[in-house]
């Protein structure tokens, strides 16, 4: 049985679609990296798993429960962190955990868990006078309280330095060590980099990507990134290049083109210029950073410059046959 | 349980707010000043004469810092209630933890129930030790009725605000419309009545000749809850000294102002509970 379910999820706001015909599966057992740059849908969907926010269409099952339904079971096995949530100002970090003892019926010492956020003491403060960082780890220990079965943690790294980051990933492994099904969001691949078993990379409301930690390395070690400046990009270009088999994304600068694309695919890419009638000013090569693959699959940025001396072994041939056309 | 855990954290949350403590300051000092007034300066009719309508006299004195301050804090007691939380993001942490919508908008009345009480105790305890002192004839059972009825006029007042606060997504909106209603009740009651009675004639629905006030407007004047709180305040301390007028319709007689209140306690919170269980946060 999947830890959580969605099938076909859409939620809608005002003609806005912000989730869109999400299937997601995360497994019993495993940490799950929900990835993708803001507003791409990532809090949305963990509202629905929640039942914060109501689909439009589709179902959502949450621990095998189903997440409208039986919303109250769902959140007493599981540990919420909020995506930067507020804090009750006038109470003290002990009134916060004792509550939420209170609510999920557990009987955890809030002085352990205080130890184990890093804030033992500022425990008996008001919230009032805690940093960011200290609220975060708050309500990261909140949603430790009761040995949950599911952590759903929306950008847990919020307000963190990058020890305190550090720390709650340590916590994320001896957390899932215990045998809890982990969700994270995140807009930073780095966060999840070290911790994820999979990641889902969501765009737009939609899912782009879906794989195992290991199967997104292996793809960056097959994909590199070629950059190609024209001195004018043809207007069918972009589109004939997109369609080639073994280029993953494109992400034009002006007359700078960067495509991702498997290591056959880059000769291909560039005769495909030259046959729109572009001719190629100069271009480089490089291997795909984890970093890049997740920016390829959400094409949030524009590429990088062209300068970096990173040309690849193997593009030579190709490099002199562009010098000969100058 | 899921309500009581919500209820105990919005007393324990709510009881240290700087403006309530303030409030109930200023709340205490109106009772010990009206009960001041009424004794030493001014002494309504009848405090001269017997004991007995003395003490009512003057608790009834105090109906009027209590009818028009519980009221305010009451609604500042609720008005952030629900929409604050959203603004704020803290109502996803609380919805995180097991508890229903239903928890949260009663856990959250009942604990700032819970709050307006001790607030009225401590400023009915202030009034009380200033009557004690200023008179021989204080009579602790029709005391401790008065304070139980304030206590509902301002729960009555908690529940309007929460049902505003929980109703709209903005705290703005939320703020405005309990405040606007309060002082509709407090002050622009009778400019409500006469619109309502001017309509009323326009459409005919009231011959102008008529000399007494039709039943349904005299019903609808009374729904007023602070109207509602000061019927009830008499009808229970008075031991039969005041003239009635014979036979009225049921629901123009005086514990008829209990249903006023039980439906201002019930029915806005519950109608705002139905809407807010079906939006999104």
């Amino acid at each position: 049985m999947p830890a959580i379910e969605t099938i076909g999820l859409t939620k809608r706001y005002d003609g806005v679609t912000a989730v869109n015909e999400l299937d997601l599966v995360v497994e019993e057992g495993e940490v799950f990296g929900f990835l993708g740059p803001n507003g791409a849908g990532k809090s949305t969907t963990i509202d629905v798993l929640l039942d914060f926010t109501r689909p439009t269409s589709g179902t959502v099952t949450v621990l095998g429960e189903d997440a409208q339904r039986e919303s109250q079971s769902i959140r007493r096995r599981t540990g919420v962190l909020p995506e930067g949530c507020d804090l009750y100002d006038r109470l003290t970090g002990r009134q916060h955990l004792r509550f939420v003892n209170e609510s999920k019926d557990a009987d955890d010492d809030p002085d352990t868990m205080a130890e184990r956020v890093g804030i033992p003491e500022a425990i008996d403060r008001k919230v009032g006078g805690y940093s960011k960082g200290m609220k975060q780890r708050l309500a990261f220990g909140a949603a430790l309280v009761g040995e949950p079965e599911l952590l759903i943690l929306d950008e847990p790294s919020t307000g963190l330095d990058p020890s305190g980051a550090h720390e709650m990933r340590e916590i994320v492994q001896e957390e899932s060590a215990r045998g809890a099904t982990v969700f994270f969001s995140s807009h930073i691949l780095g966060q999840v980099e070290a911790v994820c078993d999979r990641v889902g990379i969501l765009h737009d409301g939609e899912l782009v990507a879906e794989d195992t930690m290991e199967g997104l390395r292996n793809a960056m070690d097959r994909e590199a990134v070629l950059t190609v400046e024209v001195n004018r990009v043809p207007e069918d270009a972009i589109a004939a290049v997109r369609a080639l088999p073994g280029v993953s994304g494109l992400t034009t600068d002006g007359t700078t083109l960067s495509a991702h694309c498997r290591d056959g695919a880059k000769a291909a890419v560039i005769n495909e210029l030259e046959a729109a009638g572009a001719s190629i000013e100069d271009f480089g090569l490089e291997t795909a950073s984890l970093e890049e693959l997740f920016l390829a699959y959400t094409g949030d940025r524009p590429s990088r410059p062209i300068d970096k001396p990173t040309v690849a072994a193997g593009i030579d041939a190709a490099g002199e046959r562009t010098e000969g056309h100058r | 349980m899921s309500t009581l855990a919500v209820a105990k954290k919005e007393f324990h949350d709510g009881i240290r707010s700087r403006v309530l403590a303030g409030l109930t300051v200023l709340f205490g000092a109106f009772m010990a000043g009206a009960a001041y007034y009424y004794t030493e300066i001014t002494p309504p009719a009848g405090i001269q004469s017997s004991a007995e309508p003395q003490t009512i006299a003057v608790i009834n004195s105090l109906i009027i810092p209590t009818y028009i301050l519980l009221p305010i804090i009451g609604t500042i007691l609720g008005y952030k209630s629900i929409s604050g939380e959203r603004e704020s993001g803290s109502l996803k942490f609380l919805l995180g933890l097991p508890h229903t919508r239903r928890d949260v908008v009663c856990g959250k009345l009942l604990g700032r129930s819970g709050i307006i009480t001790v607030s009225v105790l401590v400023g009915f305890a202030v009034g009380g030790l200033a009557l004690y002192a200023l008179t021989d004839a204080f009579q602790i059972v029709d005391f401790a009725v008065l304070t139980g009825v304030s206590i509902l006029l301002g729960m009555v007042f908690v529940s309007i605000a929460i049902a505003f606060s929980s109703a709209v997504r903005s705290s703005t909106i939320a703020t405005a419309g309990a405040i606007s209603l309060v002082l509709v009740f407090l002050f622009f009651w009778n400019v409500v009545l006469t619109l309502v009675g001017y309509v009323a004639q326009e459409l005919s629905l009231i011959e102008t000749a008529q000399s007494q006030t039709p039943t349904w407007l005299q019903f609808f004047a009374s729904l007023n809850p602070t109207g509602a709180y000061q019927t009830t305040s008499i009808y229970l301390l008075d031991n039969g000294t005041r003239s009635v007028p014979s036979n009225p319709p049921f629901y123009l007689e005086e514990w008829f102002g209990f249903v006023i209140l039980a439906f201002w306690l019930v029915v806005p919170i519950g109608l705002a509970y139905l809407r807010f269980d079906r939006t999104d946060l």
